[in-house]
C-alpha cells in the first residue's frame, strides 16, 4: 500500500458476536471475520481477493462500503475516509462504490423490469423518471453488450450470463469510481464466465474503473487483476503483483491453492506436484493461536504456533505473512515446493490444444471467424 | 502434505475384454407444459472395467440427466426414457438396466452401481445419523446385520478418511463440514463394494483445496477397489487429472469422446475447442479469454441439426441442415479406443466433410 492509492483499507477488523441465552443474551465471544486487513488499490487498477469459502473475504468487501458496521480500522476512498461519514454523506458517497453480487438470481427484484432494476439507482438519487432516464437505461445495456429492446422484459427471461450483465449495468449507471466484484462469475459456466470476465476488463479500461475482485479460485482471477491478495481466516498471508505471484508463491497457503487449480492438460495434471492440505478451516470463533495457518500448514513449526507472524515486505510490493520463508532449516523445503509447482504450472501454458478459436480455419467464412476471435 | 498423485491411467490400456457397462442409442425426453424437452438425444458410450470416464458439458448438456436415467433416477413422469439400452456385465451375467422391473432396479442401486450426488447436504437425511445412514445401505443389500453391519459402517467412516470414526458414527449431517458430507457420501456409495460408482459433480459446491482432497480419496478408493467410475463434471481441469477416457457433451448430444490426452491436445470438435480456450492457466500471458459467442441451444426442439452450429466459426450450410453423426478419427488416436466427433467439419485436415460417419 503507498499513500497515493485511490482505495487504502488499514486495519479493518469486523467481528460479529456469539450471544447465548434465552432471555438475557450474553455475548459468549467473537467471530473474527477480518481480523485486521490493510491493502490500497491504485486507481484504475483491480485487486483480486482470494481465499476458500469462510476466510472472510465478501466481509471485507462489505465492511469496506459499510453494508457492516466495522469494528475497526480506516477506509479512505479518494480523499473521504469512508468510516467516518454520517449516514447522510455516506449516503451519497455510495454512488461511488457499487458492488455486483454472485447470485444474480436473489440480487435482482423478479417482480421489477430490466429497465426499473437498471433505473433504479438513478431514481433514489432523485431523478425523475422519464426520457432522459430510459435513454440513460439502454447506453448503459448497450455497454454491457444486451439488446437494449429487451430491457421491458423480467430477469427470469434471461440465462445466468445476461442476469450478471444486468447487474453489471446496475452498478455502473451511476458512473461510480470503485466497484466491489462479490463472486460474479462463480455460479457460471466456463464458456460464459470468460465472457463476463472480458467484458469487466473492457469496461475498466473504457471507464477507468478500480476493481475489488473477489473469487474463490486462482484462475480466473488473474485474468483481471493486477495485484492479487490472498486470505485465510480473516487475515491477508500474501499480497503481491499477479505475475510475481504466480512466479514467486512464497506462502505456503498460496502455493497449496496454485497447487490445487486443475490444470486442463492430462499428462502434467496427473504428474504434477501439489499440496494437499488436510482438513478443513478451522473455526473463526476460535482461530489456531500464533499463524491462522499453522493447523494445516506442511511446514510448520513451534514457532508458528506460538507467535503470530507479521506481514513483511520481500521487495517489489510484495508482502508475505509467513515466518519461515527464508529460514535456514524450513525455508529451503517452501522454496522447493514452490519450484516443482509453478514448473508445473508453466509446464501446462506449452502445451495448450493444437486447435483454437483463433487458428486459421482453410475454408470457413472469414466474417464468422472475426466475430470470434 | 507434498506428493504427487499416483499415475493412474498411465499404464498402458489393460487389455480390453467386454466393457461393463454400454449404453446404446439413449434418448431421454421430458414431457413438460411448455413442451418437449428433448434433453438427451441418442447417446452411446462403452465402459471398461477399473476405467474413468469423465462426462464434461455445461449445465443444460444433459450429461446429468443421462448418468441418472441410467439408474432410473430420472422423475416418470415427466421424464421418459424413449429408446436405447445399457448393458451391465460382469462376469456372465448382464443386465439392460433400461429394461429392469423397478424391484430389480433395486437391487442394482448402491449394490452394483454407487452414486454421489453433487449436495450432499440436500441428499443425506437430516434426521437420522450418518452413521445409520450408512449402516441402511449395508442390511438392505443383505451386506451385513446387527453388529456386523455397524462395525462395517465404522470401517468404511475410516477408509473415507472421517478421524474420530466410532464416535463421528453418531454424528447428525448438519455436525459435519462440505467436505466430511461428501466423504459420507462416497462411504454410501462404496459401502456394497460396487461395480460401478457414478459422481454426479461431487467436488462443485467444494472448495478447491476440499476438492483436492475428495479427488485424492475417490481415485484412491477407486485403485483399491477396481471400480470403474463416471465422473460427471462442468470443469475440464478437475476431468483432466482423473479421466482415462472423457465424453464431451452439448445440447444433449456426445459431440466427441476420446482418450483424455487426445481430447485436451488433439481436440477436434469445435465446441471443445472452444471450451478448453475459455479456460485460463496460470502461466499465460493472453489479457482476454476466448469468447464462446451466444448461449446454449433449446433443448424445447427436436435435434435436426448441429447443436452448436449457431456458434461456431467453422458452421457451413450443411451443419444447419442435419445432425452430424459420430465420425472416427485415425491419426492421433490412441489405437484401442476411438477418438469421435460429431461434426461436419474435419478439423483434422480442415476439409468439409460429406460422408465417412462411423
Amino acid at each position: 500500500m503507498s499513500a497515493g492509492d485511490f482505495v487504502q483499507v488499514h486495519g479493518l477488523k469486523q467481528y460479529f458476536p456469539v450471544q447465548k441465552g434465552l432471555l438475557v443474551n450474553r455475548t459468549v465471544g467473537y467471530v473474527k471475520a477480518v481480523d485486521g486487513v490493510s491493502f490500497g488499490i491504485p486507481r484504475g487498477e483491480t485487486l483480486g481477493l482470494v481465499g476458500e469459502s469462510g476466510c472472510g473475504k465478501s466481509t471485507t468487501a462489505r465492511s469496506m462500503l459499510r453494508l457492516h458496521e466495522p469494528t475497526e480500522g480506516s477506509v479512505r476512498i479518494g480523499e473521504t475516509d469512508v468510516t467516518r461519514l454520517n449516514y447522510r454523506d455516506l449516503r451519497s458517497f455510495r454512488s461511488r462504490m457499487q458492488m455486483i453480487f454472485q447470485d444474480s438470481y436473489s440480487s435482482l427484484n423478479p417482480r421489477h423490469t430490466v429497465e426499473y432494476i437498471v433505473a433504479e439507482p438513478l431514481l433514489i438519487r432523485g431523478e425523475r423518471p422519464g426520457a432522459n432516464l430510459q435513454n440513460r437505461v439502454q447506453e448503459m445495456l448497450q455497454l454491457v453488450g444486451m439488446n437494449p429492446d429487451h430491457m421491458k422484459r423480467f430477469p427470469h427471461e434471461f440465462s445466468g450470463g445476461q442476469r450478471q450483465r444486468i447487474g453489471i449495468a446496475r452498478a455502473l449507471v451511476l458512473n461510480p469510481e470503485l466497484i466491489v466484484c462479490d463472486e460474479p462469475i462463480s455460479a457460471l459456466d466456463v464458456a460464459i464466465q470468460a465472457q463476463v470476465v472480458n467484458l469487466l476488463s473492457r469496461l475498466q479500461d473504457e471507464l477507468g474503473l478500480t476493481y475489488l475482485f473477489i473469487a474463490h479460485d486462482l484462475s480466473m482471477v488473474r485474468h483481471i487483476s493486477h495485484r492479487i491478495a490472498v486470505m485465510y481466516l480473516g487475515k491477508i498471508m500474501e499480497i503481491a503483483s499477479y505475475d510475481e505471484l504466480f512466479e514467486q508463491p512464497l506462502h505456503p497457503y498460496t502455493q497449496s491453492l496454485m497447487s490445487a487449480v486443475p490444470i486442463t492438460d492430462p499428462a502434467i495434471e496427473k504428474s504434477r506436484a501439489r499440496i494437499i492440505l488436510e482438513g478443513d478451516l478451522p473455526s473463526p470463533v476460535q482461530p489456531p493461536t500464533g499463524c491462522v495457518f499453522s493447523s494445516r500448514c506442511p511446514f510448520a513449526t513451534d514457532l508458528c504456533r506460538n507467535s503470530e507472524p507479521k506481514p513483511r515486505d520481500v521487495g517489489t510490493g510484495h508482502s508475505v505473512a509467513c515466518h519461515h520463508i527464508d529460514d535456514r532449516v524450513v525455508g529451503p523445503r517452501i522454496t522447493a515446493s514452490r519450484e516443482q509447482i509453478v514448473n508445473g504450472l508453466k509446464d501446462a501454458a506449452h502445451h495448450g490444444p493444437d486447435r483454437s478459436f483463433t487458428y486459421e480455419p482453410t475454408q470457413s467464412n472469414s466474417s464468422a471467424r472475426s466475430s470470434f476471435s | 502434505m507434498m506428493r504427487r498423485r499416483k499415475t493412474q491411467g498411465h499404464t498402458p490400456h489393460p487389455p480390453r475384454s467386454e466393457p461393463i457397462l454400454s449404453v446404446k442409442d439413449l434418448s431421454v425426453r421430458f414431457n413438460t407444459v411448455d413442451g418437449v424437452v428433448h434433453a438427451v438425444n441418442s447417446i452411446s458410450f462403452d465402459l471398461y472395467r477399473g476405467e474413468t470416464l469423465g462426462v464434461v458439458g455445461e449445465s443444460g448438456s444433459g450429461k446429468s440427466v443421462s448418468m441418472l436415467s441410467l439408474l432410473r433416477l430420472i422423475p416418470e413422469p415427466p421424464g421418459e426414457i424413449t429408446s436405447g439400452s445399457a448393458i451391465l456385465r460382469s462376469g456372465d451375467e448382464s443386465v439392460d438396466l433400461i429394461s429392469l422391473s423397478w424391484k430389480q432396479m433395486n437391487r442394482v442401486r448402491g449394490r452394483r452401481v454407487g452414486f454421489v450426488f453433487q449436495d450432499p447436504l440436500s441428499s443425506l437425511n437430516p434426521l437420522i445419523s450418518v452413521g445409520k445412514q450408512i449402516r441402511e445401505i449395508i442390511e438392505r443389500h443383505n451386506i451385513a446385520r446387527g453388529s456386523a453391519a455397524k462395525r462395517r459402517s465404522v470401517d468404511l467412516l475410516k477408509q473415507v478418511g472421517i478421524s474420530d470414526a466410532d464416535n463421528r458414527y453418531h454424528s447428525y449431517p448438519h455436525e459435519f463440514s462440505g467436505g466430511m458430507r461428501q466423504r459420507v457420501m462416497i462411504a454410501i456409495a462404496i459401502a456394497c463394494n460396487p461395480e460401478l460408482v457414478i459422481a454426479d459433480e461431487p467436488t462443485t459446491a467444494l472448495d478447491v483445496t476440499i476438492q483436492a482432497q475428495i479427488i485424492d480419496l475417490l481415485m484412491k478408493l477407486k485403485r483399491e477397489m477396481g471400480i470403474s467410475v463416471i465422473w460427471i463434471s462442468h470443469d475440464l481441469g478437475v476431468v483432466a487429472g482423473i479421466a482415462d477416457r472423457v465424453m464431451v457433451m452439448y445440447g444433449g448430444t456426445a459431440v466427441e469422446t476420446g482418450t483424455a490426452e487426445t481430447v485436451y491436445r488433439h481436440p477436434r470438435h469445435p465446441y471443445t475447442v472452444g471450451l478448453l480456450g475459455a479456460i485460463p492457466k496460470l502461466h499465460q500471458d493472453n489479457k482476454r479469454l476466448v469468447n464462446i459467442k451466444g448461449t446454449p441451444p433449446s433443448v424445447y426442439s427436436a435435434l435436426r441439426q448441429c447443436p452448436f452450429a449457431p456458434r461456431c466459426p467453422w458452421s457451413f450450410d450443411l451443419c444447419t441442415q442435419q445432425r452430424p453423426p459420430l465420425f472416427a478419427l485415425d491419426g492421433n488416436a490412441v489405437s484401442d479406443s476411438r477418438h469421435t466427433s460429431a461434426c461436419w467439419y474435419d478439423l483434422e485436415h480442415n476439409t468439409r466433410r460429406t460422408e465417412g460417419a462411423v
